[in-house]
């Protein structure tokens, strides 16, 4: 069962005028695959997210195709794609301290999950959720089951909300910067605890974070995005061995832990100079032309068409052989 | 929900310790209940100082001689000095005992007592009526957010707010007493004449008080709802698989009813003044009635005794407004007590 977007576009209505998040956006996820999506805030990875799982807020619009299993989502009714969501799409959200609800105890909200779709009574899916408790590492699980978000810590709280997403044996986990809220130390943690359990359970995951070095370790292709378009995407080894667009590679340069290993005193992190173009006013041309150093004229009128540099990695960019020669990882 | 206090250790409180906490929790409300009293029993007795007119003149008529009033004034206790007077009053009032009626010649706390069965059951009345109504269309609005219905409802909700309660009673009786013949135009049978007559004489004032509740309480329930489901937890039960109504009902409305309680208890309050008005309107012998003709009595015992009644009955609605906080919030039954 593979997932498939395709050419998706999503447009939020804003005050000053339609907002373009995501522009001409394709790539699959095939069973059990990883795929990491990286790209700076407003970017479009979490919109593209809320797109798969049908929840974009209220007034956005949305174009193009996102096909799984056969039948396109997008096209689906509410309930329909509520008969998927968590049962065979599962996503884990960004912020753990707010994601759960505050009144409700830890064992009802991933009891729920299973109540919802059918595939528990309630003393089963109890039990059902000491035991998923017990699976992302929370000690003493009979216990939180009966507490509250409130009483755990953040790493606590987003293993329970992976074993809330986990609770249904989804074949999609779309994880949504589930790190960048945590401590350092944590991260990992966590990185390493989705990716056992994805792997354990043959599910396909999507990873979307800000930081390559999040996503580098833990999935096996990589998307980079940039202005709600993708930019560059290949398998993790190879992209990092020639990585060929000019923002991929100020993303690549700009991330802390390469500034501190690179010397041995801490120096100056590299920044890309300019500013993220403005989404409402975003014309047709490449997105990243006005912060580029190799830009040329077409650029900026035209969207540039994909290149293959190898069979399994693509650059959306007119100069990438040029970019391609001054890459040292 | 109180029964889990022993199965959960929160914030690694021992027993021993939360039982401290909870002692000092009750030591400190009651510590503000006395302060509060203390406040309006001084207030009240001060307004009732300055009120023109003497009560003993008012009892006597204004041709009776000098000498009767003064010997009545001096029967009635009202010439000491005022410190003297208030020292003795709120010294009864600390023994549970309270004054008798000059007009009345009965205890105020039985007076109190009769007319607490007209007003308390007209203001639950009311209350619930209020609450189902603003349940009802605060939730439709949330749900038909910018929308027309969510217009109506605002509209009808702002009209609702501006329409004065009496008024209100008057087109009621107007309407439902004498064009339909429906309900009665006031007065009140007593419960043991049956409880269905009884209940029907407090229909009326009910919906008229109610009226204005619920116009208020229906907007903050239709804000407090639609600034819930902005919360990502809501986006994680959808995400789970909830549809739009079950989120509504599951994850938006206890959470939303948090700030919504605060706002209840004080229309809960407003409403034992609010009777004032509409048991007057109605007829109704309740406590409203009962303070109005004692003020213009100059009934001053039964005017101070039932003002500081209704003071310690709001004091006690807040703190049960506190426990419900608690009730519905699990993160407030550790952090404060």
């Amino acid at each position: 069962m593979t997932l498939a977007v395709e050419n998706l576009s999503v447009t939020l209505a804003t005050a000053r005028g339609p907002l373009a998040a995501v522009r001409g956006l394709s790539f699959t996820l095939g069973r059990g695959e990883s795929l990491g999506i990286v790209g700076e805030s407003g970017c479009g990875k979490t919109m593209t997210a809320l797109a798969i799982m049908g929840l974009l807020p209220e007034g956005a619009e949305v174009g193009g195709r996102i096909v799984w299993d056969g039948q396109d989502l997008l096209s689906l009714a509410d309930d329909a794609m509520g008969r998927l969501r968590g049962r065979r799409l599962a996503m884990v959200f960004q912020e753990p301290m707010t994601a759960l609800n505050p009144v409700q105890t830890i064992g009802d909200q991933i009891a729920e999950a299973l109540l919802v779709h059918d595939l528990a009574d309630r003393v089963g899916a109890m039990r059902e959720a000491v035991a998923l408790l017990e699976r992302v590492g929370i000690a003493d699980p009979e216990r939180r089951v009966r507490g509250y978000p409130h009483q755990l810590s953040g790493g606590q709280r987003q293993r329970a909300m992976i074993a809330m997403a986990l609770a249904c044996k989804p074949d999609v986990l779309i994880a949504d910067e589930p790190t960048s809220a945590l401590d350092v130390t944590v991260q990992q943690q966590i990185l390493g605890l989705i990716r056992s359990l994805a792997a354990e359970r043959g599910m396909a995951m999507l990873l979307i974070s800000h930081d390559l070095a999040v996503v580098a370790g833990n999935v096996a292709r990589l998307l980079v995005m940039y202005a709600g378009r993708g930019v560059e995407w290949g398998e993790t080894a190879q992209m990092f061995g020639a990585l060929a667009h000019p923002y991929a590679q100020g993303l690549f340069r700009s991330a802390p832990a390469r500034a501190l290993t690179a010397t041995t005193r801490p120096r100056r992190l590299p920044t890309i100079a300019g500013q993220v173009p403005d989404l409402v006013t975003l014309g047709e041309g490449c997105p990243f032309a006005e912060r580029c150093d190799l830009v040329e004229e077409p650029c900026r009128s035209r969207m540039p068409e994909w290149q293959a540099l190898a069979p399994e990695h693509r650059v959306a960019c007119r100069r990438a052989e040029e970019s391609l020669r001054r890459w040292k990882p | 929900m109180w029964g889990d206090w022993g199965e959960i250790p929160r914030s690694g409180l021992s027993y021993a310790a939360l039982h401290n906490a909870v002692f000092a929790f009750l030591a400190k409300r009651f510590a503000t209940f006395l302060a509060t009293l203390f406040a309006a029993s001084v207030l009240t007795f001060v307004a009732l100082e300055v009120l023109p007119g003497d009560p003993a003149r008012v009892i006597l008529g204004v041709d009776a001689p000098d000498s009767a009033v003064a010997a009545l004034r001096q029967r009635l206790g009202l010439d000491g000095p005022p410190l003297e007077r208030y020292l003795d009053w709120i010294g009864h009032l600390a023994r549970g005992e309270f004054g008798v009626s000059y007009t009345y010649s009965v205890p105020v706390i039985e007076l109190v007592r009769d007319r607490l069965q007209v007003t308390v059951p007209l203001a639950l009345l009311s209350m619930a009526l209020a609450a189902a109504l603003a349940l009802g269309l605060g939730l439709y609005a949330a749900a038909h957010h910018n929308r027309r219905g969510d217009v109506v409802v605002m509209g009808l909700s702002q009209l609702g707010i501006s329409i004065p309660s009496f008024w209100l009673s008057l087109l009621l009786i107007l309407a439902f007493a004498v064009s339909l013949n429906w309900f009665s135009s006031g007065g009140f049978p007593g419960w043991r004449n049956g409880f269905g007559p009884a209940l029907a004489a407090l229909v009326l004032p009910a919906v008229a008080l109610a009226t204005v509740q619920a116009a208020i309480l229906a907007r903050f329930i239709r804000s407090a709802v639609l600034d819930t489901m902005r919360e990502d937890y809501v986006r994680t039960a959808r995400a789970k698989g909830l549809s739009a109504n079950a989120t509504l009902w599951r994850h938006v409305l206890r959470n939303a009813l948090i700030p919504v309680v605060t706002i209840l208890g004080l229309q809960f309050a407003n409403l034992l003044a609010g009777t004032i008005v509409v048991e007057n309107v109605f007829a109704l012998p309740g406590i409203g009635r009962l303070v109005l003709q004692a003020i213009n009595n100059r009934d001053v015992v039964v005017v101070r005794d039932v003002v500081v009644l209704i003071a310690a009955a709001v004091i006690v609605i807040n703190f049960v407004v506190d426990l419900l906080y608690a009730a519905i919030d699990p993160r407030l039954r550790a952090r404060d007590v």
